[in-house]
């Protein structure tokens, strides 16, 4: 679906027309600032989305769906707090409050908080040792008109939507990047994508039910779930994802009384850069799914911490790199579009989380998903997590928000962007230069932080004998790359689905973080134990 | 460009790295010369202790506990703790460690790990977080605004500088679920020196703050249908969390000092599975010091009383103690106490000596989870806090934590870690406990005074609080007109609930939020008494008095009390009786 053109015109009444409002840029978040107002900003204040999205931005386009028949009673059963009901009154203006347990700021023992950040553009550690800039949060900064927010509020006990501050910066974020097809899209903050998977599961399933996701997956996915008695149907998948033919055919001919469960409709995938296996889903492929996900009714929990680490093409050992994005447009243009960017039902829900591309430590990311799932997700957080940490609200507003804005923010995902192409086209050169490649075979990911290789244990002597199985070949890689000194996932750690017969074998490595030069000596002692446990002659000295 | 070789990530699963398990030498190895261990350990042990065991380790994603750091007094001649298997629901026992977590036990040195999904601290956009913290014991924020000092923590100060415990490469990445050893280390300290439990193996997981910890807790312990025993009147979030899991409170009748152990027993020896369509309950959630909403505070005896029913019933205690630090001088009615300037703290071991001890304390078996929280005595906004119990318990938590909230903010723990271990040590903390303790008796006299002076002694009465952020006031329903129309019968509960509406509302057309004691019931409807909570937490003293004046005139008025006829009888009945 192309997106709408700007001077297009619809009906709105019989006298009247109605423009279709262009969509938002990094142009026009200012215009739409001064139109929406100034940001109820104080203690526990509650967040105006829908002021946030532009008042009418958005009205030209459907209603989301009701996903009443898809959530658990519990989910349901939830009701707002007593206590945080009554917080709305707060806005009445010269109110004293002898009413929530609050503790006054004159107690919390910071005066300021001061963070150390890359200026625009000189993003590496060394240009922010030598000149970062000192970014910093006063404890009154509000009340003095310095800033929106400051230690006093973001230090206090807050809405679980998060702070009104920052959570602007992410709808506004999430527009830019990926303008939601629906009208009622809403985001709420979360404590981190485990903890909201964590909760998602709980709005949707129930013992018994099962969900759906790759073939191969996060382990603590499997092991979040499973205590909630809900089992994993694994989908297979090919070098793109999640197969929406294989999806369809599971749920076509989904048998309750073999199954022992209902007929499934939550879809967990990880589409960009999937862990484990750096599976990137293009647009095409996406849409087949979303349109099997209409077919069957599915709700999709679309979780994507690497979307941003989503990599320039890769151009092979010995050619040119490909110039990095020429501009911020550039830059958007060249994603894959989301799971959310299609949506027109309102049946996603997108995690977008800071841990890949800020730190795993800020424990912060957001939710985006139709006003009635949101509602659900923050009322739920109000007697769980609560609103994520306000140091981690305040610190990443100071950064996002007060320094660098939506345009440095991009400026750094580029940044983020070309270091892991380098640091992808580094394992890339260290498998082609070493590994034998009529074993060990591999598609370039586009995205993550994973590269999955599979290995032929058909051509092991002792398989081909019968005498070993596909599992003790596997195991056997393992142990004697422990004995050489480099440690890879096995991928039958990975299976989702209980009891399902493999045939193939992967092993799973890292290029996020070892220094270059040990992951090059990480292959090389990888496919010295491939190549011993296949019999094949060791290279002679590192190279072909 | 390459990142450090100092920083390489060790990582393991995706969320984690190496993990060592080292239990403290010191603890271990008898000393030649030495004395025999000291019943108690005060601050005063902690530096010594500290210079004979190893360090906390600095390593990204470490694992540590409470074992590697406790004094030797506290592991010998204590019995372990009991076990509470059958007692954890069928969710918490299917609970696996990561499965990822296999591959630890291969690395060893030299080793080079592509395993763990850990990002490098290379592309974390931070060189340096500072926070300005008051130098003890110059506490008030005017003086820490002059006197403050900033304490900054960089990227590799710990990992490659080897000058701190904690730095932004280790905090900002993936952690492990018990939170940093710097900060296990210090909280071992803390609970030793407040609380010394009777038993040795217990054990410390950081949370995400106690309403995270809490719902985590009742995950473990409650399954569908079963009901958790609590104050009549309850935190309204925890009768709100406890709900959606198809689990229901019952509510333990109360007075001033808390719980009543009597009521307990007797809803326990009586217990009928048909009558009431549930098994047994076995799991209490309490809040001994400062109770919200009612401000009860246990006694010791009180609390002995409750856990000796917990022994013989087999409970499991959920001690949640936000406000144990804000215990209060008594009240003196007509009298406000002055925080002195500069402030003076009092001893160390004076201010313990006068704090309740805890559940914890008194934990014979390991059938208390403690549960502490930094939000009333640092910030809530740190959305950090810690559980204490036994090492059964705290495994099956931080399993339950790995795949749900993780843990806290590591913003959050460098901001605890400079505070508490680089700038204040335990005793600046405890002086800034006591300050806390001052500022929060001074608030308590305006807002118990203000009542004596404001609100109509005939209907309102209270119990000036001990500890904690709520004043609890009961208004006498038989002074109500609707009770005295309806010949001296007991007020339903849609009219009581109507009166308190109305008291509610016209205190909010006054310009004045206070809470509706209704909300607190345990037990929706089934109020039979009128309650009002007031928080002298945050309003500035004029305005509380301010506040309480007009939460008169809404009484009066509802009422249908005339100031002048009331002035007569002024003094001579205003009542602390309940």
């Amino acid at each position: 679906m192309a997106p709408p053109a700007a001077i297009e015109v619809l009906a709105e009444t019989d006298t009247s027309t109605f423009t279709i409002p262009d969509r938002l840029t990094l142009q026009s978040v200012a215009k739409r600032r001064a139109a929406s107002g100034k940001v109820n900003a104080g203690v526990a204040a509650a967040a105006d989305v829908e002021a946030f999205k532009g008042a009418t931005q958005h009205l030209h386009k459907p209603k989301a769906k009701r996903w009443d028949h898809r959530l658990t009673t519990e989910a349901k059963a939830r009701k707002a707090s007593s206590l945080k009901n009554a917080a709305r009154l707060l806005k009445t203006p010269g109110l004293i409050s002898l009413g929530g347990g609050l503790p006054s700021s004159e107690y919390f023992p910071f005066d300021e908080v001061s963070i150390k950040v890359p200026q625009n553009g000189q993003f590496s550690e060394k240009a922010t040792h030598e000149h970062g800039k000192v970014v910093t949060a006063g404890k009154h900064d509000l009340a003095e008109d310095k800033s929106l927010f400051d230690v006093a509020t973001a230090f206090q006990y807050g809405q679980g939507t998060g702070s009104a501050q920052l959570l602007r910066w992410m709808i506004e974020h999430t527009e830019l990047v990926h303008d939601p097809p629906y009208q009622d899209w809403s985001s709420t903050m979360t404590v981190g994508s485990t903890s909201a998977t964590d909760m998602a599961f709980r709005m949707f399933c129930k013992p018994g039910d099962w969900i759906m996701t790759e073939q191969f997956t996060f382990p603590s996915m499997v092991e979040t779930v499973r205590p909630m008695g809900v089992q994993v149907a694994g989908i297979p998948m090919d070098e793109y994802g999640m197969r929406a033919d294989a999806l369809d055919e599971l749920l076509s001919n989904w048998n309750e009384a073999e199954r022992r469960g209902p007929k499934p409709f939550v879809l967990y995938i990880v589409p960009t850069g999937q862990n484990p296996t750096g599976a990137t889903q293009p647009e095409q492929r996406r849409r087949d799914i979303y349109a099997i996900a209409q077919k069957h009714d599915l709700y999709i929990l679309e979780d994507e911490p690497y979307y941003f680490l989503q990599m320039q093409p890769y151009t092979g050992p010995n050619s040119p790199d490909a110039p990095p994005p020429a501009s911020h447009e550039d830059f958007l243009k060249s994603l894959v579009p989301s799971y959310l960017s299609m949506d027109v039902d309102g049946r996603v829900m997108r995690f977008d989380s800071f841990s890949k591309v800020i730190a795993p430590g800020s424990r912060l990311g957001w939710i985006t998903a139709s006003e009635q799932i949101c509602d659900r997700y923050r009322t739920h957080a109000d007697f769980s997590t609560q609103g994520a940490s306000g140091m981690s609200q305040l610190i990443l507003f100071k950064l996002l928000e007060d320094h660098w804005g939506h345009e440095g923010y991009l400026d750094w995902l580029i940044h983020i962007r070309m270091e892991y192409t380098a640091r992808r086209n580094t394992i890339l050169g260290a498998c082609e230069r070493y590994l034998p490649k009529d074993i060990v075979s591999w598609v370039p990911p586009m995205a993550g932080m994973f590269h999955w290789l599979q290995i032929d244990y058909t051509k092991h002597p002792a398989y081909v004998a019968r005498e070993k199985t596909m599992d003790e070949i596997e195991e056997e890689i393992f142990l004697k790359n422990v004995e050489r000194g480099t440690l890879l996932m096995k991928g039958s750690w990975f299976c989702g689905e209980e009891g399902v017969e493999r045939d193939v074998m992967f092993f799973r490595a890292t290029y996020a973080a070892a220094p270059f030069e040990k992951i090059d000596e990480a292959i090389r002692r990888f496919a010295g134990s491939v190549r011993e446990v296949f019999g094949l002659e060791q290279l002679s000295n590192g190279s072909h | 460009m390459a990142p450090h070789a100092e920083i390489e990530v060790a990582g393991f699963t995706d969320t984690s790295s190496v993990v060592k398990v080292e239990v403290n030498d010191s603890a271990q190895t008898k000393i030649s010369g030495m004395t025999p261990a000291r019943p108690v350990f005060t601050i005063d042990d902690v530096l010594p202790h500290r210079q004979k065991s190893k360090p906390p380790p600095t390593i990204v994603a470490a694992f540590s506990d409470a074992n590697m750091f406790k004094s030797k007094g506290c592991l010998e001649g204590k019995p372990k703790a009991k076990s509470f298997a059958h007692r954890l629901t069928a969710e918490s026992k299917s609970r696996k460690p990561s499965s990822l977590k296999g591959a630890m036990k291969y690395f060893k040195q030299g080793t080079i790990s592509l395993c763990g999904g850990l990002p490098s601290s290379e592309y974390f956009p931070f060189e340096e977080l500072s926070a300005k913290i008051p130098t003890a014991p110059e506490f008030t924020e005017a003086q820490t605004a002059t006197s403050g000092k900033s304490y900054s923590s960089g990227k590799h100060d710990a990992t490659r500088d080897g000058k701190a415990l904690l730095d932004l490469s280790i905090a900002l990445n993936y952690g492990q679920s018990m939170g940093p050893g710097a900060l296990i280390r210090f909280l071992t300290e803390h609970t030793e020196i407040v609380h010394s439990p009777p038993y040795s193996d217990w054990d410390i997981c950081m949370t995400s703050g106690s309403t995270s910890a809490l719902d985590v807790a009742l995950r473990m312990f409650t399954e569908r249908g079963q009901y958790v025993l609590t104050e009549e009147y309850t935190f309204s979030s925890a009768i709100e969390t406890v709900v959606p899991l198809w689990a229901k409170m019952l509510g333990v009748k109360m007075d001033a000092d808390g719980m009543l152990p009597d009521d307990l027993d007797n809803i326990l020896s009586n217990w009928d599975e048909k009558a009431r369509r549930a098994p047994k309950p076995f799991l209490v959630y309490t809040v001994p010091t400062g109770q919200n909403p009612t401000a009860s505070t246990q006694s010791l005896q009180r609390r002995k009383q409750i856990y000796a029913v917990a022994e013989k019933h087999d409970l499991f205690i959920l001690e949640d103690e936000p406000y144990y630090f804000l215990q209060m001088d008594p009240f003196v009615s007509g009298h406000t106490h002055a925080v002195s300037s500069p402030f003076e703290p009092v001893s160390v071991a004076d201010f313990l000596s006068n704090l309740v001890p805890s559940y914890l304390s008194i934990d014979t078996s390991g059938r208390v989870l403690r549960l502490d929280s930094f939000s009333k005595i640092i910030a809530p906004g740190s959305r950090a806090g810690w559980v204490t119990g036994a090492p059964q318990v705290i495994e099956r938590f931080m399993r339950h934590n790995e795949v749900s909230a993780q843990t806290p903010s590591g913003f959050s723990l460098i901001a605890l870690y400079n505070l508490l271990e680089e700038n204040w040590g335990h005793k600046g903390f405890l002086e800034w406990l006591m300050f806390i303790r001052a500022e929060y008796t001074r608030r308590r006299d305006i807002i118990v005074n203000a009542c004596e002076e404001h609100l109509p002694s005939e209907v309102c009465s209270w119990v000036p609080p001990k500890a904690g952020m709520f004043h609890w006031i009961h208004v006498d329903l038989t002074r109500h007109p609707v009770y005295k129309a309806k010949g001296g019968k007991q007020i339903d509960v849609a009219s009581l609930l109507e009166i308190e509406d109305s008291v509610f509302t016209s205190c909010a057309e006054q310009g004045v939020l206070i809470a509706k004691g209704s909300w607190f019931r345990a037990q929706k409807a089934t109020d039979t008494e009128l309650f009002f909570r007031t928080t002298f937490a945050a309003a500035p003293a004029d305005k509380m008095r301010e506040a309480i004046e007009k939460v008169g005139v809404a009484i009066r008025k509802e009422f249908e009390i005339d100031i002048e006829d009331e002035i007569v009888v002024k003094g001579s009945t205003n009542g602390h009786a309940k």
